[in-house]
């Protein structure tokens, strides 16, 4: 599980692709693996009723599951679906990367991706513990205890260091034009209000990440465990 | 008799500005503008600061506001955006 790489890597795809790719299929893509099934997995409360999976982390990255959302091929054929029925290749060329970014990211943490589904091997890199299955708060806490948060430091610090992909003028001279998208939401919408959400994700990656940190070390004084597959105090899924 | 010229003396930068230099080439090699913000862009990123510390203290506060892409959307649309546009007008 990422929390905020996948709100900050588009920004730095977008610096280094500029105008071949369209920045909002882009955010699209990377929020897409998870859009449908996170709330399956950390579990919600209906009335009376308690909704979630049996096996979180098998429902969530495995196969029978939706892990399938987590791999090369959902990319692609959602990508292709995008170009064919909108028209536009260049979202569905956005959109694949963004799809991409996330999945291998989250091969970071110890239950891993079916990356070339359907074959349903797990590539994984074990760097942080998977805790989805443990429920949203503890998830959260031991994901900014160990390599995951430092992970989404390195977007961040590498977002600050790009700084200019979130000027006004990186806006009206990139992002504006390598979309038509814009365009027609400016004719609802002032530009000001357009270069505000555009710089939304940004602003809710950084954001989130100091205040989950915040709450996990400041308010709840969860140990960091920067160790490889930390934090070891948490029990992690495995595939 | 004349001996070689002498070379210029070049003040030698400090190793850390080098390395960001070095960082900067990296990352960033395509970069096409002054990397020093201007003082709108450093005022712009105040606000989102300004914008941020609210959000961050009663994410803390209340979690469940943490939870929503959507609500930070509303939230900077409404403090980013909305109001200091308010601002301008009725000042």
């Amino acid at each position: 599980v990422s929390w905020a790489a996948h709100d900050l890597e588009p920004y730095a795809f977008q610096r280094h692709f500029r105008l071949k790719i369209a920045f909002v299929p882009l955010l699209i893509g990377s929020y897409s693996p998870d859009m449908m099934s996170k709330w399956f997995v950390y579990g919600i409360h209906l009335g009376p009723w308690d909704l979630k999976a049996k096996n979180p982390a098998q429902f969530h990255r495995g196969w029978p599951g939706v892990g399938f959302t987590h791999s090369l091929l959902f990319g692609v054929v959602i990508g292709l679906l995008i170009w064919k029925v909108f028209g536009s290749k260049l979202w569905g060329v956005s959109f694949i990367i963004g799809e991409f970014a996330h999945a291998l990211t989250d091969t970071g943490d110890t239950v891993g991706t079916m990356l070339l589904f359907p074959w349903t091997y797990h590539f994984h890199v074990g760097a942080w513990a998977y805790a989805g299955q443990t429920g949203r708060f503890t998830d959260a806490a031991a994901y900014f205890s160990g390599l995951g948060g430092m992970w989404d430091l390195v977007w961040i610090v590498y977002g600050f260091f790009c700084w200019r992909v979130l000027t006004r003028e990186y806006f009206d001279n990139v992002i504006y034009k390598a979309d038509a998208f814009w365009g027609w939401a400016n004719k609802r919408i002032p530009k000001n209000g357009l270069l505000v959400l555009y710089r939304a994700a940004f602003f809710y990656g950084v954001s989130r990440w100091i205040a989950w940190t915040l709450w996990a070390h400041v308010y709840h004084h969860y140990p960091y465990d920067l160790t490889w597959g930390g934090p070891h105090w948490v029990h992690a899924a495995h595939p | 008799v004349n001996g070689p010229p002498e070379s210029p003396v070049t003040p030698r930068r400090p190793i850390w500005t080098a390395l960001l230099a070095l960082l900067a080439e990296i990352v960033d090699p395509d970069r096409d503008g002054p990397l020093r913000p201007s003082w709108s862009q450093l005022a712009t990123f105040a606000l989102y600061v300004g914008c941020a510390v609210v959000y961050i203290a009663i994410g803390v506060w209340k979690v469940d506001f943490l939870l929503s892409l959507w609500v930070s959307i509303a939230y900077l649309l409404v403090t980013a955006w909305l109001i200091p546009a308010g601002l301008r007008r009725l000042l």
